[in-house]
């Protein structure tokens, strides 16, 4: 199935420079499988969200689905 | 001091203008930063006056590896909080903690009152006590350029000062250090107008040879490699704090409107990536780090009619975007950027600035407060009436902004809406609504601060909330950063400063510890913090949280307000252990 990815400012240098993607995963697959299709590290991602709704890296995806990524957040 | 076994001391007493030098060895055993500071403060500290009595100390302490290795570039401040009444203690870098290192200080303690407005300049064989008569009522930007032109050591000076907010004594006044960082929480700019301290200027200008320099240049090397190789530094510098905008947005941990709402419609228009695209002009670093956090950005301002403009820049990071951003109701990156302004030149704190402004909007809305108290009306997304109420605040204009100037405790004690005062035992809050983490943390920490345990990042990093875990947690980062604190390591950098890589530091400038002897340390500067709380009444089983932190949910969902009191509790229980051993 085909979901749709994007991802803050940050992550593009992990992207090539790409902030928005589709991208292909197997039917059932969790959050966590397409982020790693992006190339981001996974320690560098704080959550993601799936429609909108902020959701566990194991939640699972259906087709069509808008995942967006973001980093962890930061300070001292 | 490096290669010395001894801290070196430098005493002064603004009132009769002499000075002491003491090398205390016993000192050695809290290592430096704060936790020498800590120990210096409970020698001088006077629970039995007023936090801005003239008899009050400010203690200013660098650490035992300041300067000489990547990002340890900061000073640590301690003193009586006009604040909170308690423990004060707030840090800050640029040029300071190299300065006073090459002129030969570990600490100084100022203590008393000059008879008029004056400054310090210190150097390696001098303190002069001067008079800065025509300097008071200036601005921390003016004055800085007007002692920039007077004293001599260009480019191996710093120059730390307040605005007028400090010489009025506002609870929350600043210290601006080098321009663009400050030590800014807690009112020590508040303390140095109580002595009629307007700046200090020193001169570090001593040479210091690394005595095994093969070992130490491999181990600062390795230090500097991981800083500028690898991501863990790099998101600092790119668009810097401002980044977190985005995910606490999303995540619903953005304190907007006066945390009446935990998601910003606007935080698009106010996110790190809006500024570093509109705004950012450049990028600036602490004397000592590779990496460079400081983000200055730019902003067009009318100054008379017929198209004249003039460029006006500031400093800006997540802090400050959150206070006097969306907690505001700001809408736009210019507009954030024109409230910071007056807030660095009148010498404030931002986040308690911008919270205060926030209770004051919801109460003003509540009618609670009249505009014949305000003087303008308040109301989320006024940027120009905020600009007034900034000015109001640090001149005292009348009775309710002398109230304001105080605090969101003391303002709500005497106008109503304590369910909506945003403070932490009376410090106002910072910008992450992120869990139990954060009010725990916030509440328990020996300031007060965010940065006292990082609550908000174990809210982050906690896959199930556990309250023994999270308490656990909390305890155990309270700790090692008063050890990393006594380096007075930049905290950005923590993750790059563990315990193998600071013992390898200080080992190869001969300073040999353990890790056993690390823990120690930490220990025993956290038992000499909660002392002085204690000395100064400080109670934390009567702390009041405000009630719209379990109304408006967070981060991680809709918090309970009995829990939090309960891990407030059981961390209660932890310290009265930890106090008895």
């Amino acid at each position: 199935m085909r979901i749709q990815i994007s991802v803050t400012s940050w992550f593009k240098r992990f992207t090539d420079g790409i902030a928005e993607m589709e991208i292909e995963v197997s039917d059932g697959a969790a959050a966590v499988e397409a982020v790693l299709k992006t190339g981001i590290p996974l320690k560098e991602i704080g959550f993601v969200t799936v429609n909108d709704m902020k959701v566990d890296m194991d939640h699972l995806l259906h087709e069509g689905d808008r995942l967006r990524a973001y980093p962890t957040i930061i300070g001292g | 001091m490096i290669y010395e076994g001894y801290i070196k001391v430098l005493y002064i007493d603004m009132t009769t203008g002499k000075i002491k030098i003491e090398n205390r060895k016993d000192l050695c055993e809290y290592l430096g930063g704060v936790g020498v500071a800590t120990k210096l403060l409970e020698e001088t500290i006077r629970p039995d006056l007023d936090p801005l009595d003239e008899n009050q100390p400010i203690v200013f302490a660098i650490g035992a590896a300041s300067s000489i290795f990547p990002v340890i570039t900061k000073t640590v401040a301690m003193f009586r909080s006009p604040l909170t009444g308690e423990l004060g203690e707030s840090y800050a870098g640029g040029r300071m903690a190299l300065t006073m290192f090459l002129a030969g200080y570990d600490a100084m303690v100022i203590q008393g009152k000059a008879k008029k407005p004056s400054y310090l300049a210190i150097t390696r064989n001098n303190v002069g006590f001067k008079d800065a008569r025509a300097f008071w009522g200036m601005s921390s930007d003016e004055v800085g350029r007007v002692i920039r032109d007077r004293e001599p050591g260009g480019g191996k000076r710093s120059i730390i000062r307040i605005g007028p907010a400090g010489e009025n004594m506002v609870h929350y006044a600043s210290v601006c250090v080098d321009t663009y960082r400050h030590f800014g929480r807690l009112g020590l700019g508040a303390v140095f107008g109580s002595k009629n301290l307007k700046a200090i200027s020193i001169v570090g200008d001593r040479n210091l040879p690394i005595k095994n320099f093969k070992e130490y240049f491999k181990v600062y090397q390795d230090i500097y490699k991981k800083v500028t190789d690898t991501e863990i530094m790099a998101k600092y510098h790119d668009a810097g704090t401002p980044i977190n905008i985005e995910p606490l947005n999303a995540a619903g941990g953005l304190p907007t409107k006066n945390l009446k709402q935990n998601v910003f419609e606007h935080g698009d228009k106010i996110s790190g990536e809006t500024f570093a695209n509109q705004n950012l002009v450049r990028k600036m670093a602490c004397t000592g780090c590779p990496v460079g956090c400081i983000h200055i950005g730019q902003f067009r301002r009318e100054f008379d009619k017929g198209h004249e403009y003039e460029a006006v820049s500031v400093g800006y990071d997540y802090e400050l975007i959150f206070a006097l951003g969306s907690f505001l109701g700001i809408k736009t990156s210019d507009e954030v950027l024109q409230l910071i302004e007056p807030v660095e030149h009148l010498g404030m704190d931002a986040m308690s600035t911008g919270v205060v402004l926030g209770w004051a909007t919801e109460a003003f809305a509540k009618k609670l407060i009249t505009e014949e108290q305000t003087l303008v009306p308040l109301s989320f997304g006024n940027t120009a009436n905020y600009i007034k109420a900034i000015e109001y605040i640090a001149a005292k204009k009348n009775e309710f902004y002398t109230a304001l100037s105080e605090g969101v405790e003391k303002a709500s004690d005497i106008y109503g809406g304590k369910d909506f005062a945003m403070a932490f035992s009376k410090n106002e809050m910072a910008g992450y609504h992120t869990g139990y983490g954060m009010i725990l943390g916030s509440t328990v920490g020996a300031r007060h601060s965010h940065l006292c345990n990082g609550g908000y990042s174990v809210d982050q990093s906690m896959k199930e909330f556990n309250k023994e875990k999270l308490v656990d947690a909390i305890f155990a980062e309270e700790k090692e950063r008063c050890m990393l604190n006594s380096l007075v390591i930049c905290l950005f950098a923590r993750k790059v400063y563990d315990r193998t890589t600071i013992l390898a530091a200080l080992n190869s400038i001969g300073n040999n510890l353990t890790d056993e002897d690390l823990t120690a340390i930490g220990e025993r500067i956290y038992k000499a913090k909660l002392r002085i709380k204690k000395a100064l009444g400080y109670d934390q089983m009567s702390v009041r949280l405000p009630k719209r932190l379990f109304e408006t949910p967070s981060y991680n969902g809709q918090l309970n307000e009995d829990t939090a009191y309960e891990l407030i509790a059981m961390y209660n229980q932890k310290i009265e252990e930890f106090m008895a051993k």
